[in-house]
């Protein structure tokens, strides 16, 4: 008899998927992972990269946590970038373009590998509950399976519509179909669902591209790795390419613009603002003569170029003149149109920190269903997903990370506490403390959490540990090192000793001033002992002493929201008739149920005096007890 | 009004008062008492509650006792706010007050709103709403109504003003995110140096000249008191009514008429003016000519400034210099009175010692010089009618400590403009210069942030 019983079942095999059931299956909970066909396991829908900034942050937090995504895309990556490199550390973060095959082939070998998972292809079509809480699902074939927790990662697909022009499929994916019952039966749990639309460009054949028009933007060399437990990545790099729309590429949207479903009012879901179709861009900035076009190979042996920068849902025919009017694609054929898809999404402040839902016990959320967009925000949820339900089954305390902790932390954080009416993508600016969330860090700050789960391998952690030691050992020297007069020129005398009474500075004091480098100094300085260092050691100790003083400015601000954020508030707490809130607030405050005063502090709307308030009102439910 | 935090305010109305209070309510009550009060008699045990105790309050800067004070602890739940709470009673001096706020500032206790500890009483559930808005509005009350309607007229300016710096520090602040965020994907730039550093530098004035202002909108707010002293028959009394324009008080040719204070509030120019007639400054044998005296005194160091009423008629004597001397160097006129009488030497060459006071002659009988009197309190008051009128007035010390704050986050962005220019080092001073005004007009939030970046710049592959 086939297997139908499970401690964690994961629906859905795409970013948010795969995380969650290697998360689960790892950590000991015997899981399945039902989704459509299996290859299209870990298939990226959109564009044949992963990170960029605050991407390529996630990424490295997964990595750190025990998650797949950054061993994955450094085993199949094709190219890899540092971005941001002209500013500073905090804002730099790594990008790699994928082999899309070999990315889904990974996945697919490592998910039929990995220990106490078992692979289920269909449609799950219904979620079945007893009382409020989960008892497992119903497949469209009509099998069940029974599961204590359930964690749901469709995607794009609730309900999926293509538009092509005028056409419309329902389909979850180009060449995919919908899953169409599943929003159904989560209306009918009480889970309320929105809609939002997003939109992929037209798929080129690479033999007919003109690369003589482009310019190409090769690799970084040596090529940075995401995840810390890559050693050192070898492999001969693919170019990607540029090249630019033209005043006709403009002309001929803005005399079809009436065919675009977008702008002809077909389409009601709202698309993500940063990633903007031709038609949009065209539209909403008539002054740019020019558009950006990156020609991004989707694999090593690939005959498929991946335009970044004309998204369109145009008919066909009118994708295929405006990309003809662009130089480099003059002759370029189409193997794919560019589409828009609507899709059915939850509104994610009916979950709590750890993507359960507040309103059905052991049913958890991850990935683009929550209103999330991207790769790395899906994967990222996935596994915070699969680590909480593991933890809630076995009655352990759950794993919430905090704003001032990682990405992922603000990202859940924001989901949970905020309206989402657009497709929610990181962006550095969202972390009040930058600075403290780095990618070379990510480490720092979350293996022990990886190691405590049980996700990630012991001894990683403690290489990481003794690296640490490393740096605070050369962090130390470099700022006992004296240096005196001697050692100075005239100008270094004038500029920095003469200004310091003690007439002697410290080395470290000197990687403080922005024309100096650390590995310089250190060979000027201390050149006995610079052999002894990696340039990442090296790299790492002139990255904590320039930013010292505001990484401790950040560290100290954060703590003091801390304070907030361990003020627990009860679930069954009453926020109606609080005295000194208004009934707006007070009505803002239910719909949103905040499970901290800090969560509660940041619900867009909400004055400090109303949170001042709402502590008063705790205080008293604790003191009535 | 945050949470977690500390306030407090002067809880004596400034001046008037014998004694001046500060309260202070919230988490850091105790903490702060360790570092600033130094008591009389050494404290063995936890610290006494409801009980005031005898000591010194310390300037922990330049760690001297800068008054000598009463304090007094409660303990929470059992206070006016249901909060720990400290009232400090001060020998008075308005200028102790606030150099003892100043210090309690420094300390991270904020300057509270008005009527917030009676909002906090609520919020403990200590007094309901009725009460509390009624103890508000007795706080509140202000007494001239130009003042007030000064006062009134600019609160409205100050909320705007705000709020336009605060669009346009959010412009910056999203062209700066866009900078660090979307450079690499996309052509052109998003954020000038010098653009910007001039923006911020055009705030930066208009932040002084809003920063110069508040000196007229504490005497708006405090008033000014003027205290007449002078020895006995110098014509106080007839100065008194003088100014008032009425005969408010009697005035005899008996030396030793006036027995208490008497006060009374004028408007010179606008400006809210409390003045106060006294005693003649006499040797007494009686009781209540003694008392009359010591409140005469009093009065006369509390002032804010003082007419040093002398006979002009007679000659100046050991008394009148001592009165002077007295005066220390608080603001303050010599007036040489009873100009119309005839046969005195001229007051100006009368020999006040090395005092450097200004003087000058008045008949406050006759009504000549008073004008001259008047303009001479306000000017050396620094009171200017046309500027007070004109520009933006801040409230409340409150409002005056977050435009301070602001100035100070603000000048740290312009300087990371400056020299060593690091986005991201630059977006947390930004980011810190839009807080203190968050306080005024209610958190950033980021979205708008992207609202902004993303109708302004193409963004997006
Ligand atoms: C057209 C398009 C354009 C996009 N553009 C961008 C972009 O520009 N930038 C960007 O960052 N991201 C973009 N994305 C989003 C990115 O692809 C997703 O954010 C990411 O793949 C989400 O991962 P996920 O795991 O949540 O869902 P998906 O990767 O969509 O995976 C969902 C999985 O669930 C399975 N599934 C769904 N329903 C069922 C069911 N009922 N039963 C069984 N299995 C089911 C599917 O087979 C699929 O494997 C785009 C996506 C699409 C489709
Ligand atoms: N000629 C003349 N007489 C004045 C003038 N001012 C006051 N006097 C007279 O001086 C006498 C004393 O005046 P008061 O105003 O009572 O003096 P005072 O300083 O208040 O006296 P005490 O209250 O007793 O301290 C009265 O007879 C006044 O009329 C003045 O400018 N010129
Ligand atoms: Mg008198």
């Amino acid at each position: 008899m086939k297997k139908d019983r499970f401690d964690v079942v994961v629906i859905g095999g795409g970013h948010a998927g795969y995380e969650a059931a290697l998360a689960s299956a790892r950590m000991g909970c015997d899981t399945a992972l039902v989704t459509f066909k299996k290859e299209k396991i870990a298939e990226m829908s959109c564009n044949p990269s992963i990170g960029g900034l605050a991407k390529g942050h996630i990424v490295r937090e997964i990595d750190a946590l025990g998650g797949e995504m950054g061993k994955a895309i450094d085993a199949t990556g094709i190219q890899f970038r540092i971005l941001n490199k002209k500013k500073g550390p905090a804002v730099q973060a790594p990008r790699a373009q994928a082999d899309k095959e070999k990315y889904r082939e990974y996945f697919i070998d490592l998910l039929e590998k990995t220990e106490n998972l078992t692979l289920v292809f269909g449609e799950a079509s219904d979620i079945n509950t007893e009382g409020n809480k989960v008892t497992g699902i119903t497949l469209a074939s009509g099998e069940t399976l029974i599961a204590e927790a359930l964690i749901i990662t469709t995607g794009t697909f609730m309900n999926g519509l293509i538009h092509i022009g005028a056409e419309r499929t329902n389909a979850g994916r180009l060449g995919d179909p919908p899953s169409s019952h599943l929003s159904g039966s989560l209306k009918k749990l009480g889970l309320e669902l929105g809609r939002l639309k997003t939109g992929t460009p037209a798929r080129l054949d690479i033999d007919s591209v003109d690369f003589s028009e482009a310019v190409i933007q090769p690799g970084d060399e040596p090529p940075p790795a995401f995840s810390f437990q890559t050693e050192l990545l070898q492999l001969d790099q693919v170019p990607c390419w540029l090249t630019y729309t033209s005043d006709k590429t403009h002309e001929i949207i803005r005399n079809n613009i009436h065919l675009s479903p977008l702008y002809s009012g077909i389409i009601v879901g709202i698309g993500p603002r940063y990633c903007p179709s031709l038609e949009d861009k065209v539209q909403k900035f008539p002054e740019r003569v020019r558009h950006q076009v990156f020609l991004e190979p989707e694999g090593r042996n690939s005959n498929l170029i991946y335009p970044n920068g004309i998204s369109s849902s145009l008919p066909r025919d009118v994708q295929e003149d405006f990309i003809h009017s662009i130089p480099a694609l003059r002759n370029a054929k189409i193997i794919l149109p560019g589409y828009a898809i609507e899709y059915d999404f939850l509104f994610p402040r009916q979950l709590k920190p750890t993507l359960e839902s507040k309103s059905i016990e052991n049913l958890y959320f991850a990935g683009q269903v929550n209103g999330t967009s991207g790769y790395e925000e899906a994967g990222a949820q996935g596994l915070m997903a699969g680590i909480n339900a593991v933890l809630k089954i076995r009655g352990r305390e759950p794993l919430i990370l905090l704003r001032d902790q990682a990405y992922i932390g603000v990202m859940i954080d924001d989901l949970v506490t905020r309206d989402i009416d657009e497709p929610y993508r990181m962006f550095t600016s969202r972390a009040e403390y930058r600075l403290l969330l780095r990618c070379d860090n990510a480490d720092k700050r979350l293996m022990k959490i990886g190691v405590d789960i049980g996700l990630l391998p012991r001894d990683v952690y403690e290489k990481s540990i003794r690296k640490y030691q490393i740096v605070d050992e050369l962090i130390s020297l470099l700022s006992q090192k004296a240096i005196v007069e001697s050692d100075l020129s005239e100008k270094e005398i004038q500029d920095y000793l003469t200004k310091n009474p003690s007439g002697r500075i410290s080395v470290a004091s000197l990687i403080k001033r922005p024309e100096y480098n650390a590995s310089d100094l250190l060979s000027r300085f201390l050149p006995d002992i610079c052999d002894k260092y990696t340039d990442e050691t090296i790299s790492l100790a002139e990255l904590e002493i320039k930013y010292s003083g505001y990484v401790d400015l950040q560290a100290r601000a954060a703590e003091r929201v801390r304070k907030l954020e361990k003020r627990r508030i009860p679930d069954d707490f009453n926020f109606i008739g609080i005295p000194g809130l208004s009934r707006e607030s007070q009505d803002k405050l239910n719909r949103f149920r905040p499970s901290t005063l800090g969560q509660a502090s940041r619900i867009s709307g909400l004055t400090p005096a109303s949170i001042a308030a709402l502590n008063v009102a705790l205080e008293k439910y604790r003191n009535e007890r | 009004m945050r949470l977690d935090d500390t306030a407090a305010a002067i809880a004596t109305s400034t001046g008037y008062a014998a004694l001046g209070t500060i309260r202070i309510s919230g988490g850091l009550v105790l903490s702060v008492i360790q570092q600033i009060f130094q008591p009389a008699f050494e404290i063995t045990e936890e610290f006494p509650t409801r009980k005031p105790v005898l000591g010194h309050f310390i300037d922990i800067n330049r760690n001297k006792p800068i008054d000598q004070v009463l304090l007094t602890f409660y303990k929470s739940p059992s206070s006016y706010t249901g909060e720990d709470m400290a009232e400090i009673s001060f020998h008075g001096n308005p200028l102790i007050l606030d150099k003892a706020m100043e210090i309690l500032n420094s300390l991270g206790v904020r300057t509270a709103e008005p009527g917030e500890f009676t909002y906090r009483a609520y919020l403990y559930g200590k007094i309901d709403l009725t009460q509390a808005e009624g103890i508000n509005n007795l706080a509140g009350a202000l007494t001239l109504t130009e003042a007030r309607a000064a006062l009134e007229s600019a609160m409205g300016g100050l909320k705007e003003r705000i709020s336009e710096w605060k669009t346009e520090l959010i412009q910056m602040f999203s062209r700066l995110e866009g900078e660090i965020e979307f450079s690499e994907e996309t052509e052109g730039t998003f954020f000038n140096l010098e653009d910007e550093m001039s923006h911020v530098e055009k705030i930066l004035g208009e932040l002084d000249d809003i920063l110069g202002n508040y000196k007229y909108s504490r005497l708006l707010r405090k008033g000014v008191d003027v205290v007449i002293t002078g020895r006995a028959n110098a014509g106080k009394s007839t100065l008194f009514n003088r100014l008032l324009k009425t005969d408010r008080v009697i005035v005899t040719a008996t030396p030793g008429t006036t027995r208490d204070v008497v006060s009374e509030s004028i408007d010179l120019d606008g400006l809210p003016v409390r003045l106060y007639d006294t005693a003649g400054l006499e040797e007494h044998e009686g009781e209540l000519e003694k008392e009359g005296v010591f409140r005469a005194r009093k009065m006369s160091e509390e002032a804010d400034f003082l007419i040093i009423l002398i006979d002009g008629s007679k000659e100046l004597t050991g008394e009148d210099l001592k009165i002077i001397e007295n005066a220390g160097n608080k603001p303050g006129i010599i007036v040489f009175n009873k100009s119309d009488l005839s046969g005195t030497d001229n007051p100006e060459k009368k020999k006040l010692g090395d005092v450097s006071r200004e003087t000058i002659q008045i008949s406050a009988l006759k009504d000549s010089g008073i004008d001259e009197l008047k303009r001479n309190i306000i000017n050396s008051i620094g009171w200017n009618r046309q500027e007070a009128r004109s520009g933006i007035l801040l409230q409340s010390r409150r409002q005056h400590e977050l435009m301070l704050r602001f100035r100070h986050s603000l000048q740290a962005f312009l300087s990371s403009l400056s020299d060593d220019f690091r986005e991201e080092i630059s977006a947390i001073h930004l980011r810190d210069a839009l807080k203190p005004l968050d306080e005024v007009t209610g958190a950033v939030n980021i979205e708008d942030v992207y609202n902004i970046i993303f109708s302004s710049f193409c963004i997006g592959k």
